[in-house]
Formats: C-alpha cells, sequence, structure tokens
C-alpha cells in the first residue's frame, strides 16, 4: 500500500476517491442501487403475479373442466372478455355459460342475459332471450355478488330498469317496464338511489311534486322517510303516500307472474 | 418568494454538481493557502496524510450524524444499503474531518498546526454547498420550518419556509470573513483561527437548526444534529478559551 501511494497520481486519486465518499456520490450511487433494486422487485412482483395467475387459472380450467358450475361461469366470462384467457369476443366463453345458466346458477344466467343484450366484442346479440335470462334472474336474486370477477354487486332487477330505460340495440326504450322493475328492485331489494333513473320518473313535474314522487320511491325501498325527514306539506304527504300505495300495488300484483326473489337472496 | 422547482432527479443532479464544485474549489483554496502558509504540497509527505485524513474521517462523520439525525430508519431500513450510503451533514463532516486529520498526523508523525489553511476553503465550500441545499428545496431537506416573515421562501408545496440555506451561507461568509480578518492577530496562536470558526459554526447549528424540522426528537426539542453541536462544543469549547486567553506560544503547536 505504503509502494502504491508513493507516487502522486495514486495519491491524487486516492483523494478524489474519498472525496467522492463526501460530494453526494453516495446520493447518486444510493439513486442507482435503489432504482435497480426498485426494478428487481417489480419485476419480481410482476413475476409472483403471473405465476398466482397461472396456478389459478389452471385450478379454473380443471374445475370447469369437472363440471363446477361456478369455476364454469368464471372461465365462460374471463373467456368473453378476453380476460388472462385468449381474446375477447371468444364463443366458447358463451358455450360455458350456455351450459352453466342451463344447470339454474343464477350469475351464469345473469353474465349470460348481459351478453346477449350487449353483444360485446362482436358476439351475437340475442335481445330476447337475453331479457329472459335476466328476468328469470332478477326473481331468483337481488344482486350478483361475485366479487373482482364480475361488477360487483349487480342487481339483475336494477340493471332491467336500466335497459329498459335507455333502450338497448333490439329493445325499445319503456318507461312502464323500466318503473315496474324498478319498484321491484326497491321493494325487494331495498335498492333505490338518486341517479337517471330518479331524474327519469319526475321529468316534466315540478319541484314541489318531484319531491312528493321521490319521497315515495325512497319508502318503498328503505321503508322510512329519507334522512332529516322532508318538510312536507300534508299535500305533499298525500302525494307521496298516493304515489307509494300505487307502487306497492304494483309489486304485488306482478308476484303472480314474477315471483319474488328470495330475501336472504338480497 | 419562490424557489426553482426541480424534480427529484434534477434535485440530486444540482445538489450533485453544487458538492463537486464546493469541493474541487474548497481544494484548490486550501493548495493555496498552504502555499501561502509555507506548507508542503497537497500530495507531498507533509500535506497529503492530512488532506486524505480529512476527506475519510469527512465521509465517516458526514454518514454518522445524519444517522444520528434519522435513528427511527434503522428499526426499519437497516437492510437497505442506500440508506446507509446517503445523506450528508455538514456538522458530521466537520467534526470527521476533524477527527481525521488530528489522527492522520498522529499516524504520521506531524506535529504542526495545520488547521487555520482549512478555514478560507471551508467558507467557500460550504457557502457554494448550500447553493446547491437550496436549489434542491423539498427534497434536500434542510429548508426550515414554515414562517410568514417577508423573506419566506415556497419551495413548491405552497407553504413559506424559512431558507435556513442562507441564513448558512450568509452566516459563514459573515462570520468566517470576520476569523479571517482576525486571524493576523492569532499568528502567535496557530490552530486558533480554525478552533474559532469551527466553534461559532457549532453554535449557530446549534441555534439554527431550532427553526427546522425535526426529524427525531431527542428530548427537549432537540434534533441528533444539535445534541451532536452541544456534545461537540462541550468537548472543544475549552481548548478554544484556553487558547484564546493563554499567553501565545511561539513555536508550532500541534493541537488544532
Amino acid at each position: 500500500m505504503k509502494r502504491f501511494l508513493a507516487s502522486e497520481r495514486a495519491r491524487a486519486g486516492a483523494l478524489i476517491v474519498a472525496a467522492a465518499l463526501i460530494a453526494g456520490t453516495g446520493c447518486v450511487t444510493a439513486m442507482v442501487l435503489n432504482s435497480a433494486a426498485q426494478m428487481a422487485q417489480s419485476s419480481q412482483q410482476r413475476q409472483q403475479r403471473e405465476e398466482r395467475l397461472r396456478r389459478e387459472n389452471d385450478v379454473i380450467r380443471k374445475d370447469a373442466a369437472q363440471g363446477q358450475v361456478e369455476a364454469m361461469t368464471r372461465l365462460g366470462w374471463f373467456q368473453v372478455r378476453g380476460d388472462r384467457f385468449g381474446v375477447p369476443g371468444d364463443t366458447r366463453g358463451v358455450a360455458l355459460l350456455e351450459q352453466a345458466a342451463a344447470r339454474q346458477y343464477v350469475p351464469a344466467q345473469y353474465l349470460l342475459g348481459r351478453v346477449l343484450i350487449e353483444g360485446p366484442f362482436g358476439i351475437t346479440p340475442q335481445p330476447e332471450r337475453g331479457l329472459k335470462l335476466l328476468t328469470l334472474a332478477a326473481t331468483k336474486t337481488c344482486t350478483v355478488d361475485a366479487g373482482s370477477d364480475y361488477r360487483d354487486n349487480d342487481h339483475p332487477a336494477r340493471t332491467l330498469a336500466d335497459i329498459y330505460l335507455k333502450g338497448s340495440a333490439g329493445i325499445p326504450a319503456d318507461a312502464a317496464r323500466a318503473e315496474f322493475w324498478m319498484a321491484r328492485n326497491a321493494a325487494y331489494c331495498h335498492d333505490f338511489t338518486y341517479g337517471s333513473f330518479s331524474t327519469a320518473v319526475s321529468a316534466g313535474l315540478s319541484d314541489y311534486e318531484r319531491r312528493a314522487k321521490i319521497q315515495a320511491w325512497w319508502e318503498l325501498a328503505h321503508g322510512n322517510p329519507a334522512s332529516g325527514g322532508p318538510t312536507f306539506t300534508p299535500e305533499q304527504m298525500q302525494m307521496t303516500a298516493r304515489e307509494l300505495e300505487r307502487l306497492r300495488q304494483r309489486v304485488r300484483e306482478s308476484e303472480a307472474e314474477y315471483p319474488a326473489p328470495p330475501q336472504s337472496a338480497s | 418568494m419562490t424557489a426553482p422547482l426541480l424534480s427529484l432527479q434534477q434535485a440530486h443532479l444540482v445538489h450533485l454538481a453544487f458538492e463537486w464544485m464546493a469541493m474541487a474549489i474548497g481544494f484548490q483554496l486550501y493548495r493555496r493557502q498552504r502555499q501561502r502558509d509555507g506548507g508542503s504540497g497537497v500530495l507531498q509527505a507533509g500535506g497529503y496524510p492530512v488532506a486524505l485524513g480529512c476527506l475519510l474521517g469527512a465521509a465517516l462523520g458526514n454518514k454518522m450524524v445524519f444517522w444520528a439525525e434519522f435513528p427511527h430508519l434503522w428499526s426499519t431500513q437497516a437492510h437497505d444499503l442506500a440508506i446507509w450510503m446517503s445523506g450528508q451533514s455538514i456538522v458530521g463532516g466537520l467534526l470527521g474531518g476533524l477527527l481525521g486529520v488530528e489522527m492522520a498526523k498522529k499516524l504520521s508523525g506531524i506535529t504542526a498546526s495545520t488547521g487555520d489553511s482549512f478555514v478560507l476553503p471551508l467558507m467557500a465550500g460550504m457557502a457554494i454547498g448550500r447553493v446547491g441545499c437550496f436549489l434542491a428545496g423539498l427534497q434536500d431537506g434542510t429548508y426550515g420550518n414554515p414562517t410568514t416573515l417577508p423573506w419566506a421562501v415556497d419551495f413548491g408545496d405552497g407553504i413559506g419556509r424559512h431558507p435556513t440555506q442562507i441564513y448558512d451561507i450568509a452566516f459563514v461568509l459573515i462570520f468566517g470573513s470576520l476569523v479571517l480578518a482576525a486571524r493576523p492577530r492569532w499568528r502567535a496562536r496557530p490552530g486558533l483561527a480554525f478552533k474559532v470558526y469551527l466553534s461559532g459554526y457549532l453554535s449557530w447549528r446549534l441555534l439554527v437548526d431550532a427553526i427546522k424540522p425535526v426529524p427525531f426528537d431527542y428530548g427537549g426539542g432537540l434534533s441528533g444534529i444539535q445534541v451532536v453541536c452541544l456534545l461537540a462544543l462541550l468537548c472543544y469549547l475549552p481548548f478554544v478559551l484556553k487558547q484564546l486567553f493563554s499567553e501565545p506560544m511561539h513555536e508550532a503547536v500541534s493541537c488544532q
């Protein structure tokens, strides 16, 4: 070491290295190391995620092949969307959903119904059949809650109301049917929120009448006045009561044709 | 007033550029000071150990005081090499450099006083380095607490803060100039200029860090750097006062 540091060049080099330990090289080195470590970590996390998905996919395929309806539905839905398996619009996915729906599995009926109405990714729409499936699902359950694989907490009855409200390819808009399904959704599933439906049903009304009408929908769904209690005039209260009774009557009359979904299914 | 807004990467590069500029200019000034004071060249036997000891000591002291400032990082980040290698502290650099020089002199048998030649280079280097700290803004961690004073600086988060980097620059230039002006009068007290400069700076940091955010409170609102300054002053001030008030010596002494 002494011989090495005997030359002025070596000494100058040693001083520069020592200075580099002070003058921020530590920060730059740390930055580089940090970036490299982060990249390695991201890559490792990505590989772990891909491995996990691959294992999950294998399990789904195996379970679907063994005829488990939940796995068939999940695999079918992924194949239709092109998620994880192949390309979107894969008709094998539709076939799987058909098989699961035929075995009266409600999430499959619901999803197949949506696919046949919306006709996504080039799948041939069959709106009439799609409506039948959605209607069937709406008499069997309030929500299709299958986690992040599907849209969370979809309400078949509300979905039908939306379809009739806006119309869809092959399904003309029908305000009366929209109201019908939304009333069932509110009465059986206790689901009503202010949005496009409430705007639609109160279109053309004065603010005075609109509040009374929406109040009736709220009480139909939640069984109690909206929080805070509206400051209604006696006339408004009567309007609300009449509207509420009308809606309840309509729901009761519908039960002959469309059974109420089980309460535990909501 | 709004400081220039730099991204993390830009802040690192600007800080780095100013650090190297400070080191380079400081080093050149040190070489000239040594020549003026009749010392040997920096790469020669009488000067090289001092320079190397100073730099290595400063590098170690730098990191150690930074670690003292953030002791809570160790429980969660001790495995992270980036934490070990990053972070700096001028106080740590000064104290580490002092100890490094003393050890190097001991090991190489140098007894002459060497500290006074460091005053001007330290002044210049610290002032230039702090410009880089100021420009690095919020990425650097050397800014002060929020304030409503007219010269508060917004470093990019909408909050006006004490520009403590500017305060530092003003202090080292003003105080350092006073020490340099007094140096001819202390010719018979070699090393005293450096001692006064270092003590003055440690006292300054003990005070000014009270208007900076405290990453870890050691008690009484004191940060790690303030505790180090306090301990260093307790150890060092007696030497300073002793030399200041003792009879001037006419031969070279080994103390800094």
